[in-house]
């Protein structure tokens, strides 16, 4: 069976580790500090997300070095040799299933606080509504422009926080930041999961897919995990920066920490003394990338099960699935609930399935070696 | 083919209406721009706490352009009594054309009447934390009087009060005034239950307002218990090791001279860890330069310059030992980050007694804390003498 219909479509690895951050950074960067500083003391979180961020780069090179042991073959077929037919299309249709989620989680998200700090007379369904029609134009389109999409936006993102956390030395209090390393170990442990599931719970997965797409997969592994390592970096100095500027318990009680902080910061002169507005446009791009990503992954799995239905029929009957999912949750604990369990859901299972793949294809690898 | 074109249109027509996004548009003109909010208590209590809130809406008209001056008063000010913020607030919106804008406010001011009762603070600055269009860089003073007053007066150089204020309070030149307290590091301090200081300002006359000293916050009951003026501010700048550029006059040999402070810090040990007896250490170095004296001693003479700098520490020496008194003994609030320095460096120790600060078992006032100053004068000035009288 050959399913890999998109074979004018080739990707380099670059691309990939462009991808990872892109589709990495998303709501979860605008929440960690709070929930990391809750169970950490002082700056002492930093050690969690190195910990976290070393299990998540360890994550992505194992998903990315089993996908890129089957160069271009799609994960459908690969799967299908390693645990046979059946069991892989499970596994493909539950991956399916886990974008979907994350795409109705974002869209909701993106909508909740964009209606909070920005419009609040638009009703959340239309705010929704308009950037999940985005994202479909996007998804709808050829596959390797989603990722010339990925590696513009991208530098941006860096630049303007970059830009945010320069403009916010003024506003550090070093007093913050001591003590060190007075967290006890149930506390890291603790800020580990959360810094774990806050990098990964948003699909790793996706690169099980993508990597079908690379032409020399080889050099894949190395790029994919050098590009979550960016990820890491950007999430402690972004910590390490909320911390001093806000100090331990203000960030542990701060619905949005990274927004106030682009909302502190005035830059005297008048004219770009609000920042939080270029970086409300910056970030719902990283949100939309990381949508964008989710969905198409989605439509990937589901193509690669369904290999003679069109790709546009299979958005245009996900999109309205996306949509009422997202519109569920109706108070912000059952957004956050639901942001919950479409991490746990995605970190368990992308965890379990790499375990079993990867089981698999060290007792069937060897055997393919042997012929 | 036609059917198609038809199903283009409508989408096109729906996207329009769509990515618009016209729901929350309000023209610039508008919006009512405010820029500074004054809380009182009303003069007439009804059953529950009735608070008066004067905001201070921009009027961009008396403004004028950079070439052109504006005629008539820049700003605008509303007030109304009620029982919560929130209340007074629609209150105002009905007497006021334009929709209130927050996202400029630079100027919360409150009464001493609401501040030094128990918990009110905590309550009005919530509304300032909770609502998101509202920043965390917005200046808190605190007004010995009414607080409204201060939003009447009309500088001749600056067109709206609450501008003239906010700057007064962001530029302190002087050992008698703190740095600018923000309403987000208020959030910190309640959140650790810590005592705080917030500028104090009272009204002076019609174009003035007068910077008159630090109103001192209790941590535990979150309410003002005391203000520190003239030489106790500086006692307490000295020992923070923060704000200390100004003047600092002293003693020699009877006659006056006076330094300016060019560069100071400081520095706290803990010197006993018994919690009971807890003994600070307070390193202060301070580096002046001459800027007035009428007396005789030549200070090219090292032993001459030994003697100023004596003088130096020892003025120094005693306002901080001045403003330990007070804030240790009367106020009991700790203000002179002890407590952070605990915090910071003595972790285990701290987290064994932060419930009992300065409050509680009081380990704070307990405590007790030695100054050790260390001056030098850096530059005598541009002149050696100005007069002749004999030399010694």
């Amino acid at each position: 069976m050959r399913t890999f219909k998109y074979g004018d479509e080739q990707i380099r690895t670059r691309d990939i580790m462009i991808a990872v951050p892109s589709m990495l950074i998303a709501i979860g960067i605008i929440i960690f500090p709070r929930e990391l500083a809750d169970k950490t003391i002082a700056a002492d979180g930093w050690v969690s997300i190195l910990f976290g961020g070393m299990i998540a780069i360890l994550a992505v090179w194992l998903v990315t070095k089993l996908a890129a042991s089957f160069p271009n073959q799609s994960f459908l077929s690969y799967a299908s040799y390693l645990v046979t037919k059946p069991v892989a299309i499970v596994i493909t249709f539950l991956f399916s299933v886990q974008g979907i989620l994350l795409s109705a989680f974002e869209v909701r998200a993106i909508s909740d606080i964009s209606h909070q700090y920005l419009f609040d007379q638009t009703p959340i369904e239309v705010v929704a509504l308009s950037f999940l029609l985005v994202v479909v134009y996007a998804v709808s389109g050829s596959r390797a422009g989603l990722f010339r999409l990925n590696s513009m936006f991208l530098p941006i993102i860096f630049l303007i926080t970059t830009l945010l956390v320069f403009f916010s030395i003024v506003f550090i209090n070093t007093d913050h930041l001591l003590p060190v390393f007075k967290t006890d170990a149930q506390g890291y442990v603790q800020g580990t999961i959360e810094s774990t599931i806050s990098f990964s719970g948003v699909g790793i997965g996706i690169f099980f897919f993508y990597i079908s797409l690379v032409k020399k997969p080889e050099k894949a592994p190395a790029m994919a995990a050098f590009g979550m390592s960016w990820v890491v970096g950007l999430y402690i100095v972004v910590y390490l920066t909320c911390i001093a500027v806000f100090g331990e318990n203000t960030t542990a009680n701060i619905r949005f920490p990274l927004i106030e902080l682009a909302k502190t910061i005035e830059i005297p002169g008048g004219f770009f003394e609000r920042l939080d507005s270029v970086f409300f446009v910056i970030w719902i791009m990283a949100i939309f990338n990381t949508t964008a990503l989710a969905f198409d992954v989605s439509v990937m799995a589901l193509n690669s099960i369904f290999p003679k239905v069109d790709k546009l029929k299979i958005i245009f009957v996900l999109s309205p699935i996306v949509f009422f999912l997202a519109m569920i949750p109706n108070t912000y604990l059952e957004i956050g609930l639901f942001g919950r369990y479409v991490s746990y859901f995605g970190w368990g299972f992308v965890g379990v399935i790499l375990i079993i793949l990867w089981v698999m294809f060290k007792i069937k690898g060897a055997k393919q070696n042997e012929k | 083919m036609k059917s198609k074109k038809i199903l283009l249109i409508c989408i096109y027509a729906f996207l329009s209406v769509v990515l618009s996004a016209c729901w929350d548009a309000i023209e610039v003109e508008d919006k009512g721009f405010l820029s500074g909010v004054a809380i009182d208590l009303a003069e007439e209590q009804g059953e529950n706490m009735t608070f008066e809130m004067t905001l201070q809406f921009v009027v961009p008209g008396g403004l004028g352009t950079a070439t052109e001056a504006g005629g008539g008063k820049a700003f605008r000010n509303l007030s109304q009594t009620g029982e919560s913020l929130y209340e007074i607030n629609a209150d105002i919106a009905r007497q006021e054309n334009r929709s209130t804008n927050t996202e400029h406010l630079k100027l919360i001011l409150i009464s001493t009447d609401i501040v030094e009762q128990e918990e009110l603070f905590g309550n009005v600055i919530n509304v300032f934390l909770r609502q998101s269009d509202m920043r965390r860089g917005m200046l808190l003073g605190i007004v010995d009087g009414k607080a409204k007053d201060l939003l009447e007066v009309e500088p001749e150089h600056v067109k709206i009060p609450a501008q003239y204020i906010s700057e007064l309070m962001e530029n302190p030149r002087n050992t008698e005034t703190i740095e600018q307290v923000r309403v987000g590091e208020i959030q910190e301090h309640l959140l650790a239950n810590a005592s705080f200081k917030i500028p104090q300002l009272a009204f002076f006359s019609d174009d003035r307002v007068n910077y008159e000293g630090v109103s001192i916050f209790e941590g535990d009951k979150t309410k003002m218990v005391g203000t520190l003026t003239g030489g106790e501010v500086k006692g307490l700048n000295f020992i923070i090791g923060k704000d200390q550029l100004g003047n600092i006059v002293a003693d020699i040999e009877g006659e006056k001279a006076e330094f300016v402070i060019l560069k100071g810090g400081s520095k706290i040990k803990l010197t006993n860890k018994n919690k009971e007896n807890l003994k600070f250490q307070v390193d202060i170095d301070v580096e002046t330069q001459l800027s007035q004296y009428e007396g005789t001693l030549d200070f090219y003479k090292q032993e001459n310059l030994e003697k100023f700098e004596k003088s130096i520490e020892d003025a120094i020496k005693k306002m901080s030992e001045d403003a330990l008194k007070k804030v240790k003994d009367e106020l009991q609030a700790d203000v002179l980050t002890f407590g952070n320095h605990l915090r910071m460096h003595h972790y285990e120790l701290w987290e064994e007694i932060k419930d009992d600060w300065d409050h509680g078992k009081n380990y704070f006032s307990k405590s007790d804390a030695t100054f050790n100053v260390e001056a030098i004068v850096r530059e005598p000035g541009n002149t050696i003498k100005i007069q002749t009288k004999g030399d010694k």
